[in-house]
């Protein structure tokens, strides 16, 4: 039984070894995962079936499911457009410009792109506050161009005023929140 | 009747989950009520127990000592818990015009208050550590109650570093139930005269002054402070430098009375001297006004650390004075500098002016304030500077370096109050709630400087016999004052590149956990001195 | 058993946290951590000839049951601050965009 023991607990510094030098964030996730069921496992062999209890159903079960929804919502980028023309159409053979560009950013940094349309025009002020939106596009029906308005404190917004730096009928705006409010 | 400290801690909670299930307007008032009834009980809970002193403890479900969970009421946490009760009181009444409707903050306010009075009085060491870390996540979920960038930042930094603490407090107190195989405190205390083997010992109680160190931002590890303290509501902020970081002073004297050990003393007061003068060195170099006051509040843990560690009884009573006498002057000046900021809509000091022609009445408040910190006589500050400064007077070169400190904190005020002069177009928006609270600080600050003999006699049971109001401290101040002045004008106006640099440096989280390693080494080391 | 092991996990932890640069792996090292404090005062508590504390069983000789009640409240607690700490870090992702430790503190925004 001894031996046992020693044997698992000499497994759990081999995977918190891995742990802790790995580069991906998934396979820490699954890491951690097979390191709680193991460390129940020892447990169990301590004399504490009641930690092992507790272990197994919060640390192997609870946990790796709340690190895989939040790793997966940080993949996303949400886009809340305002327009209701084909700007942003996605049909099967014409894609509209504004969604070729888009797509085109957030193939650049892996995200999952969301669009939301929202005809009516919610209020604006605070609303990066409020939810977790990322870009809002508005249109000027006078001048025809478009506005993608973004958080000034994102780095995503610097690639993204890359890309639109040739036309002149898109342009970035950046809103930076200000911080004094009480 | 003996079981009001239960009472103590149930009443807030239980009034904040009805507060929170009604979700009404009306049933808001009730933290008014609460507030209220608490105090009562305080009182009448003091009257009871200086008449008959053997109901001061008590056991939850009626165990033996040994094995249940006791709460004690001694002379420390009397003091604290008036001290709670009211400060609590103020930040209620000042932040209740605009918090009306909002039942989850007031939930959140009144569930810290139970979990910090619980913290108080509790005489079991894994019921402390249950308690800090509840502590813990409530401060963070009112840190971020904003939303925005800075706030969540924060709170996260705030978060997973308090935490990592607290795990290093658990191994000590895993080393000393092995030992005793009891947890409760006066126990401990009483037999660990008995043990051989210093070394165990030693181990943990530096496992165990490491985690208090992180709690109450001592010298190494303290970078937490000025970004949570200043990204908060200003209520909150007040709240957060007046009692929440004194509560792990609050544990170290707990600890250092149960320990009893003679050889850390002295590494104590050089850390809390390093303390005092990095905060003023940082605050001198600060430009946003709730930065400038989070690092003061660095220092003065410092000087109170100074004043906790050592053996004279003056200096001790003298660093105990001082934590109360902060947590008044302290929140006075954060919430002062929360209804400036919400007039001028902006944080730097270089750019308000014209404070005193825009809100006359809040800008004497807050002066009241200053001249508290700074150590003027006739304010509290001066008490208990003076009373830790007298029992360190044989050895002029420590005095020296305290007088070196109080120059920097006038320098530093001198450069705040150049908010008052000049003009300005914005008129004043403070309410009256905002007023009264701050007219109440400004009372208990002026009285507790005039007639601290009285509380000396009737809360601490202790006679002072030392003369303080006499005519070289008057002069030393005013001395102070004017060197302050001259080192304002020649050095910190013109904004040199030094100043710039220390302003924008900043330490990432790795940085911080290394210099916790590094913390618990030189106390080992220091350990190693002494055996 | 052996709680020099347990230790070495701990330490591991340490260094873990110390030279992490991803926001998510500090929390992880975090709960190591933890995990290994736990390990070490259930592997103190241990004997050979004690019985599991159940009543129903042998009660003369049991293993203290005092440790593994203390630990089950550390792993709830362990769990609600990663729970915290997680949805704090969604929130930063929406408004920094990364979540290096380095670049969340260097914006200005």
């Amino acid at each position: 039984m001894v031996i046992i023991a020693n044997l698992i607990q000499v497994l759990l510094i081999a995977i918190s070894i891995s742990i802790v030098f790995s580069k991906d964030n998934t396979r820490v996730v699954v890491f951690l995962a097979s390191f709680s069921l193991l460390s129940a496992c020892l447990y169990f062999l301590n004399k504490a079936p009641d930690v092992a209890l507790a272990e197994v159903a919060i640390g192997s079960a609870i946990m790796p499911l709340f690190y895989i929804l939040s790793i997966s919502k940080q993949r996303e980028f949400i886009v809340m457009s305002h327009v209701d023309d084909d700007y942003l159409k996605n049909e099967k053979n014409q894609k509209g410009k504004g969604y070729l560009l888009l797509e085109n950013f957030t193939d650049y940094y892996k995200l999952k792109l969301y669009i939301f349309n929202d005809a009516e025009k919610a209020e604006l002020k605070g609303i990066f506050r409020k939810s977790n939106v990322d870009l809002i596009i508005e249109k000027d029906e006078s001048t025809n161009t478009y506005f993608l308005i973004g958080k000034q404190s994102s780095i995503l917004m610097n690639k993204l005023a890359q890309l639109v730096e040739n036309d002149d009928k898109t342009i970035v705006v950046k809103v930076k929140e200000s911080e004094t409010r009480d | 009747m003996e079981y009001i400290p239960l009472y103590l801690i149930f009443i807030p909670i239980i009034s904040s989950m009805i507060i929170y299930l009604f979700n009404l307007r009306i049933i808001n008032y009730l933290i008014f009520i609460t507030q209220a009834t608490i105090s009562v009980l305080m009182i009448k809970y003091f009257l009871f127990i200086n008449k008959n002193p053997q109901f001061a403890s008590i056991t939850i479900g009626g165990w033996d000592k040994r094995i249940g969970i006791e709460l004690k009421n001694d002379v420390y946490s009397i003091a604290f818990i008036f001290l709670t009760i009211f400060i609590w009181t103020i930040v209620s009444i000042y932040c209740f015009d605009k918090r009306k409707n909002d039942a989850k903050f007031l939930f959140f306010l009144l569930f810290l208050e139970g979990a910090f009075l619980a913290l108080l009085q509790t005489n079991d060491l894994f019921n402390l550590f249950v308690l800090i870390e509840i502590i813990s996540i409530i401060s963070t979920i009112l840190i971020i109650f904003k939303k925005d960038g800075f706030a969540v930042r924060a709170g996260l930094y705030y978060l997973l570093f308090n935490s990592i603490g607290s795990i290093f407090y658990l191994l000590g107190m895993i080393i000393i139930y092995n030992i005793f195989g009891t947890l409760n405190i006066d126990v401990i205390k009483h037999h660990i005269h008995l043990i051989d083997n210093d070394l165990i010992i030693h181990a943990a109680f530096i496992l165990m002054m490491s985690a208090i160190g992180v709690k109450s931002a001592l010298f190494p590890v303290f970078t937490w402070l000025p970004k949570a303290h200043g990204a908060a509501p200003s209520s909150i902020s007040a709240l957060l430098s007046g009692l929440i970081v004194k509560s792990g002073l609050y544990v170290m004297i707990k600890v250092d009375h149960l320990f009893n050990l003679y050889t850390f003393k002295e590494y104590f007061f050089i850390l809390g001297f390093f303390s005092a003068i990095i905060g003023i060195l940082f605050a001198l170099s600060q430009k946003d006004i709730k930065q400038i006051l989070a690092y003061h509040t660095i220092s003065q843990i410092g000087i109170i650390l100074m004043g906790l560690s050592t053996i004279n009884q003056i200096t001790f009573y003298g660093g105990l004075y001082h934590i109360i006498n902060h947590a008044l002057f302290k929140s006075l000046l954060f919430l002062g500098a929360g209804m400036i900021i919400r007039t001028y809509n902006i944080r730097r000091v270089t750019e308000i002016r014209g404070v005193f022609k825009t809100m006359p009445l809040t800008s004497i408040f807050i002066i009241v304030g200053m001249l508290s910190i700074t150590g003027a006589p006739f304010f509290n500050g001066f008490i208990s500077k003076s009373l830790i400064v007298h029992g360190l007077k044989e050895q002029t070169f420590i005095y020296f370096l305290f007088f070196i400190i109080n120059i920097g904190t006038a320098t530093s005020f001198i450069k705040f109050s150049q908010i008052f002069f000049g003009k300005s177009k914005l008129k004043g928006q403070a309410t009256i709630n905002e007023k009264i609270a701050l007219f109440i600080l400004s009372i208990a600050c002026i009285t507790l400087g005039l007639h601290f003999n009285y509380f000396n006699q009737y809360l601490f049971h202790v006679e002072s016999p030392v003369v303080i109001l006499d005519l070289y401290n008057i002069m030393t101040y005013f001395i102070t004052i004017i060197i302050g002045f001259i080192l304002y004008q020649t050095i910190i106006k013109k904004d040199y590149l030094v100043f710039k640099k220390i302003r924008h440096m900043h330490i990432t989280f790795e940085t911080t956990n290394y210099l916790l390693v590094l913390y618990i080494f030189t106390m080992i080391l220091w350990s190693f001195k002494a055996l | 058993m052996n709680p020099i092991l347990s230790f070495i996990i701990i330490l591991i932890g340490i260094y873990g946290i110390c030279t992490s640069k991803h926001i998510i792996k500090s929390i992880v090292c975090f709960n190591l951590i933890q995990t290994g404090t736990i390990l070490l005062f259930l592997n103190l508590g241990y004997s050979e000839e004690g019985h599991i504390p159940i009543i129903g069983e042998q009660i003369e000789k049991i293993v203290d049951p005092i440790p593994q009640a203390l630990m089950i409240t550390t792993i709830v607690i362990g769990s609600t601050i990663t729970a915290l700490a997680l949805i704090l870090s969604i929130k930063i992702f929406h408004y920094y965009g990364s979540l290096y430790w380095k670049v969340v503190f260097d914006r200005e925004g």
